[in-house]
């Protein structure tokens, strides 16, 4: 029989790395996905639905609560809207850098504190809870996905600002005003 | 014969398909909640419906299981092999998309019956993947698209 040649807790860690950064077979990873999307799009509200930014924030937070639990605390829980989706007001250049840094930061973590880990460490009970790490990590995969599959569309359903999108407004109506003013 | 890590990856599969998955809605939690006004509905913004993304998850189990029989050539190349014809995602047509969709998963999940541990450093046929890559894969190309029918559903 042919031997699988790395250990499964190395396999879970490149799907989490490739549903990431990318190489996933389904498609797009979420930077992948992220990386072109400008301030403006992050920020716009579609009726009913998270912005995108606040997408961005829940799935850093929803990463924190992994490394939290292979930190061992049982405690630890995501109990508020804040603490779900954040506060977040007006999206700027900023305030969006901010949020896929704070994104970045908490994949890396992740991956830095499964570094030690072996397979033992897959059939561990999560702290404060009923299911084992493997169903905690591959779930984490799984969330990621599915806000990535939200944000897919959600990127172009904000209203075209095209390419004055975030450098600069539209042409302020004074810029036309200013034209017109010289032929009175 | 080793069953270990296959067991666990049908079994994520299977709650991805069928509901108490850690992440959230299932594909079939999706389905039976779904009002049939919004399954055909084209937006400006997604080159696809809802019936066609159901098409197309039930399509590619339809390839793992060809690609189980040892089908080298079987492929989903065209927009019509990946998203059904005019016909297949019709609103009307939408009791039947599910039961192909509800019909591939449960063949899916016993022609996986047959299978052990060493399927998974197995190349697909005809592919540049193994069945690990493959079958992990679907999982999260269930949630991908599961994500994408949410806003579309909204």
């Amino acid at each position: 029989m042919e031997e699988l040649q790395t250990k499964e807790i190395d396999r879970i860690k490149t799907l989490l790395n490739a549903a990431f950064h990318g190489g996933s077979w389904h498609g797009p990873s979420v930077l992948e996905n992220v990386k072109d999307i400008k301030p403006k799009t992050a920020g716009a509200r579609q009726k009913g639905i998270h912005t995108i930014a606040e997408l961005v924030y829940h799935m850093t937070t929803w990463r924190i609560f992994v490394l939290k639990k292979i930190q061992g605390e049982g405690d630890f829980d995501i109990r508020t809207e804040k603490q779900n989706w954040g506060n977040l007001k007006e999206i700027d250049e900023f305030e969006w850098e901010t949020l896929q840094m704070e994104l970045t930061l908490s994949h890396d973590e992740l991956m830095s504190s499964l570094a030690e880990k072996d397979d033992s460490f897959l059939l561990e009970i999560v702290p404060g809870s009923e299911y084992d790490f493997y169903t905690l990590l591959h779930g984490i995969i799984n969330h990621d996905l599915y806000h990535n599959g939200q944000i897919g569309i959600l990127k172009k359903m904000a209203p075209k600002a095209s390419k004055f999108d975030d450098e600069s407004e539209a042409p302020s109506t004074r810029y036309f005003n200013d034209d017109f003013g010289d032929e009175y | 014969m080793n069953r270990n890590e296959l067991d666990r990856i049908i079994d994520n599969f299977d709650v991805v398909f069928r509901g108490d998955a850690w992440h959230g809605p299932s594909v079939m939690e999706f389905m039976n909640s779904m009002s049939l006004d919004v399954v055909d509905v084209k937006k400006e913004y997604s080159k696809h419906t809802i019936c066609q993304i159901v098409y197309h998850l039930g399509a590619w189990r339809k390839f793992v299981l060809e690609k189980l029989d040892g089908n080298i050539r079987f492929d989903l190349v065209t927009e019509e092999d990946n998203y059904g014809t005019e016909e297949d995602i019709t609103r009307s047509n939408w009791p039947k998309l599910i039961e192909q969709l509800k019909a591939n998963q449960e063949a899916l999940l016993s022609k996986l019956d047959e299978f052990d541990d060493s399927l998974l450093v197995k190349l697909v046929p005809g592919q540049d993947y193994d069945y690990y890559k493959l079958l992990t894969g679907m999982i999260q190309h269930d949630t991908y698209h599961l994500g994408m029918i949410w806003v579309l559903w909204e």
